[in-house]
């Protein structure tokens, strides 16, 4: 029985005038079903160029160059457009992570969601708003049938974002995967929608992609954890692992920054420098500039992914 | 006790909106009725979700809207009974710091001139004067010197920010309101910038109001922390008042709903149900009823419950704390 999921070496590119942007470069994981893996990284990291190139919707002048993409042992990198479109919002969802821009604001939410039933799984239009209504309810609307008629400027962002969620878990995926899904919310309402994910996601059994920022989310929902950082995947490991025993000096120097590693008022621990832009990155380590470890080596040699520990892999030359 | 350096009182801000389609006028109650001080040398966070008032209160501390009703003395002086000279020098007292480094620069000035702007309108400093002042603030916010010639856009979200700092520091204020300052920023950028404000704030004597949503950053940064929403302070304390020994159930929500980065410790948590009601049509007596896991009726859903001292500089506007929380 194959994967769910299996990433391979997975590099997708931007061409732009100013040269090439790896934007992903050389990404492995994967997933099994009932799984939760987080990708966690900063701005430009490749953490969404990565969920959207598993989507086959990288859009030029970005191209996904090689790898593959085995979605239950097919490779998604060489299917037509055409047989994309059957998996995309079928078996394969995504959640982005700004509501409004994800909803038709001219469009009902229900006959949004209502569209993707009758285009996968054949349902007449009847039928469709049936079971619609019933994803709304399971979703935790309240008076569906009410809002099913509803714009999605008549909503809370909370509201919406449920939405969009019913809208991904409509023709029920085996995988989801949800980008920075709260990260427009406020918290109160960001447990509300991580604790429905987690519902849903236990309820069907489909593996979760959950891209995030926020090392708390991260500890909390993820069973796998990948560190992202200038397109690569610098440490992965089973997350509680990660948390308890950091080795890369990225994941170390991140961590080490949190407010709540530090007692009130005292100086954070912080890493130096910016995050480098990706035009700029070195043949190395990427990381290499930043790093308080860094040796010669570093700046000119890319390291790659060492087994440290038990399922605990980290790209970094002091463990090659 | 010191003196405040600032102090609001009763303060509140309506907006009027229009709404449905044929514009019926509404009142919004952006914030009503609140009291805050701050004294000096200390920070003061200000916590809450969105369209909680927060950056309306920044507003009208700053003086750049008028209160609905309330007052708000600055060292003593009634803002809205003080003359021209007094407000120019007020303003050169107060400064912000925002959240948004991108649209808060102008992106046709070069950094050196952004920084030295605040000097000249001032009349503090012209000239060779000016350009070393600037070359100072640049050095203390971690900018190099090459940078003066640049423009904002060359610069990434972290340096931008440093920059919006070493603006609001010219003119050496006694006071700095910092709107959500490093919630654009990534988690690497951020610690750097905390770091900064507390550097200053000790070489300055600076005192802020430290308005954010990261319930962890708040907590860092402030000595003491006021809790809002909807429009109102529903809790304020000590640091440590507050986080450990909250009195107020929205408290609880908000605390409990923040991840815990151990992943071990997974405790029970106390899911918010619902959404922020809106401002616009708040709910009756106590606004956060509707939310609240505790809710008795009548009591909760008719009479608003006051903010009131519960222990020595500890305060909380709730009719069941004493029964839920001691």
């Amino acid at each position: 029985m194959p994967s769910l999921l299996k990433v391979i070496g997975l590099t997708t590119s931007f061409h732009l005038p100013q040269g090439i942007v790896r934007a992903v470069d050389g990404v492995d994981f994967s997933l099994e079903s009932g799984e939760t893996v987080a990708i966690v990284g900063e701005s430009g990291c490749g953490k969404s160029v990565t969920a959207y190139s598993i989507m086959r919707l990288v859009m030029p002048p970005g191209r996904i160059e090689s790898g593959e993409i085995l979605f239950e042992g097919r490779d998604l990198s060489g299917l037509s457009e055409k047989e994309m479109q059957e998996i995309r919002g079928n078996s394969i969802s995504m959640i982005f992570q700004e509501p409004m821009t994800s909803l038709n604001p001219v469009m009902t939410v229900g006959s949004q969601i209502a569209e993707g039933l009758m285009l996968h799984r054949d349902l007449s239009k009847y039928d469709a708003r049936t079971e619609t209504i019933e994803i709304l309810r399971q979703v935790g609307i309240p008076s569906p049938a009410a809002r099913f008629a509803d714009y999605p400027h008549q909503m809370s962002g909370g509201m919406r974002q449920r939405m969009v969620i019913a809208m991904a878990l409509a023709c029920q995926p085996r995988l989801l995967i949800a980008d920075e899904p709260t990260t427009a919310l406020d918290v109160t309402i960001q447990a509300q929608i991580l604790e429905l994910i987690d519902l849903m996601k236990e309820s069907s059994g489909m593996g979760l992609i959950l891209i995030t920022h926020d090392l708390g989310i991260v500890a909390e929902r993820a069973r796998h954890t990948a560190i992202m950082y200038a397109g690569r995947i610098v440490e992965y490991a089973n997350t509680v692992e990660i948390f308890r025993n950091p080795l890369h000096p990225y994941t170390r120097g991140l961590l080490d920054s949190l407010p709540q590693n530090a007692a009130p008022g005292r100086p954070l621990s912080t890493i130096p420098g910016h995050v480098p832009e990706l035009l700029t990155v070195p043949p190395g380590c990427g990381f290499c500039d930043r790093c308080p470890i860094k040796e010669w080596t570093c700046r000119e040699e890319k390291p790659v992914m060492k087994e440290a520990g038990a399922g605990h892999l980290v790209r970094c030359w002091k463990f090659q | 006790m010191n003196d405040p350096l600032m102090e609001a009182t009763g303060l509140a801000r309506n907006f009027t909106v229009k709404s449905g389609a044929f514009g019926t006028k509404k009142l919004l109650r952006a914030v009503d009725g609140v009291d805050l001080r701050l004294d000096s040398g200390e920070t003061l966070g200000l916590a809450g979700e969105s369209g909680c008032g927060k950056s309306t209160i920044a507003r009208l501390l700053m003086g750049l809207i008028p209160p609905s009703s309330g007052s708000i003395m600055f060292r003593g002086r009634r803002l809205d009974q003080m003359g021209r000279n007094e407000i120019f020098s007020f303003r050169k007292d107060v400064q912000m710091i925002f959240q948004d480094p991108f649209s808060s620069l102008n992106p046709r000035m070069r950094v050196g001139d952004i920084i030295g702007e605040p000097l000249t309108i001032h009349g503090l400093a012209s000239g060779t004067q000016k350009q070393r002042m600037v070359f100072d603030l640049m050095e203390k916010v971690g900018l190099a010197k090459e940078h003066f010639a640049r423009y904002p856009h060359e610069f990434s979200g972290g340096q931008r920010q440093r920059i919006g700092i070493a603006r609001a520091l010219a003119v050496s204020p006694r006071m700095i309101i910092a709107d959500e300052p490093v919630s654009a920023l990534d988690l690497s950028i951020q610690a750097q910038i905390i770091n900064l404000l507390q550097e200053l704030k000790r070489e300055f004597s600076l005192s802020y109001l430290f308005i954010a949503h990261d319930l962890s950053v708040v907590r860092h940064m402030s000595d003491r922390i006021a809790i809002m929403y909807l429009g109102r302070i529903v809790e304020a304390g000590g640091r440590e008042d507050v986080f450990g020994r909250f009195l107020h159930p929205y408290t609880e929500g908000l605390l409990s709903a923040v991840p815990r980065i151990v992943p071990e410790e997974r405790k029970k948590r106390i899911v918010l149900q619902g959404d922020i009601p809106s401002p616009i049509d708040p709910p009756s007596g106590c606004p956060f009823h509707t939310r609240c896991p505790y809710v008795e009726t009548p009591l909760c859903t008719e009479a608003t419950p006051p903010l009131l001292e519960k222990e020595p500089g500890h305060l909380a506007a709730c009719h069941l704390s004493d029964r839920l929380f001691r």
